[in-house]
């Protein structure tokens, strides 16, 4: 059972737990964009160097 | 018929539009989910201030679901339509899961050390959802084999079906086995043990987690197609323009 003593203050477990979620949350979306940037940049500069272009 | 209707809405949802619109709205509903968990909502009787947890642990294990259900439903499309669309769904559903089985677990660990006194205890509830974890852990690797695509698709697939029986155990194991792991005290059937403005606040990040899990999955979608648009580009020189101008029609759109 809880016990009154470990009651006391545990906003600072709360806080963790979100500051936590955040930032797992944050830094899946900034690779997922990275990952679709990179993808993208590499299908384009494949492309434009078989035809011999350059990249814009 | 059902199968061809499902992959219209998720073309739709995971169009460019649906994917801005789906960011906005994430926004705002996990603004709406903090507020009402961290100012509106009183701390628990008992557990005071860390029962506020509760808003983000148990919406990242209804995401784990979520995303493990998707799994599993992709992949019995994937076997019997062989089209490559479902295969890339539950390969990103599958990594959005994985993620939230992940937090829901450290979230819980962060939960169990004040009111349980331990950061881990073999419960069945944390055991399962720990076998949960390496399951799909390990669907994620079946999906970096060497093999041919199809080939690696039709494993996944089936890793994908098999796993998800580990689901409804996980579920089920705070009624089937003595576990210290609280029971449900939302009930869909029957009176909920919470009290009405925590399960409202509870029902609002429910809601905000389960936009943001389209969102991610769109996002995901996204970057498997211009993976495979890149991997195209390398592998057949005839594919060149025309994969180009769809590559430059997405940017346009995306930035547009």
């Amino acid at each position: 059972m809880v016990s009154s003593l470990a009651v006391d203050n545990l906003w600072g477990y709360a806080i963790a737990g979100y500051v936590l979620t955040g930032t797992a949350i944050g830094l899946y979306v900034l690779a997922l964009l990275a990952r679709a940037r990179r993808a993208r940049d590499r299908a384009l500069a494949i492309g434009g160097k078989r035809r011999g272009s350059s990249l814009p | 018929m059902a199968v061809s209707s499902v992959e219209r809405i998720v073309g739709k949802v995971t169009a460019h539009r649906g994917e801005r619109t789906l960011g906005w709205a994430t926004l705002v509903a996990m603004a709406v989910s903090g507020v009402m968990s961290l100012v509106i909502s009183p701390p628990d009787a008992d557990q005071r201030d860390v029962a506020r947890l509760l808003y983000i642990h148990v919406p990242s294990a209804w995401l784990a679901y979520l995303a493990f259900t998707v799994v599993f439903v992709s992949s019995i499309a994937y076997l019997r339509t062989k089209k490559t669309r479902w295969d890339r769904l539950a390969a990103a559903s599958a990594e959005v899961g994985v993620l939230f089985t992940a937090l829901a677990i450290v979230l819980g660990s962060i939960w169990g050390k004040p009111i349980w006194g331990t950061w881990w205890t073999w419960d069945p509830r944390i055991t399962t959802t720990a076998i949960l974890l390496l399951i799909y852990v390990g669907y994620l690797a079946v999906r970096r084999l060497p093999d041919s695509a199809a080939k690696r698709a039709r494993w996944a697939a089936v890793v994908g079906i098999v796993g998800f029986l580990d689901v409804p155990i996980v579920q089920l194991s705070v009624t089937w086995w003595r576990s210290l792991h609280q029971g449900p005290t939302v009930r869909l059937l029957g009176e909920s043990t919470i009290a009405p403005i925590m399960k409202a606040a509870l029902m609002v990040a429910v809601f905000a987690f389960t936009v943001l899990y389209l969102y991610l999955v769109t996002l995901r979608l996204r970057v498997g197609r211009l993976e495979e648009r890149a991997l195209a580009e390398a592998l057949s020189p005839r594919l060149g323009q025309p994969a180009e101008a769809l590559l430059r029609a997405e940017e346009a759109a995306t930035h547009g």
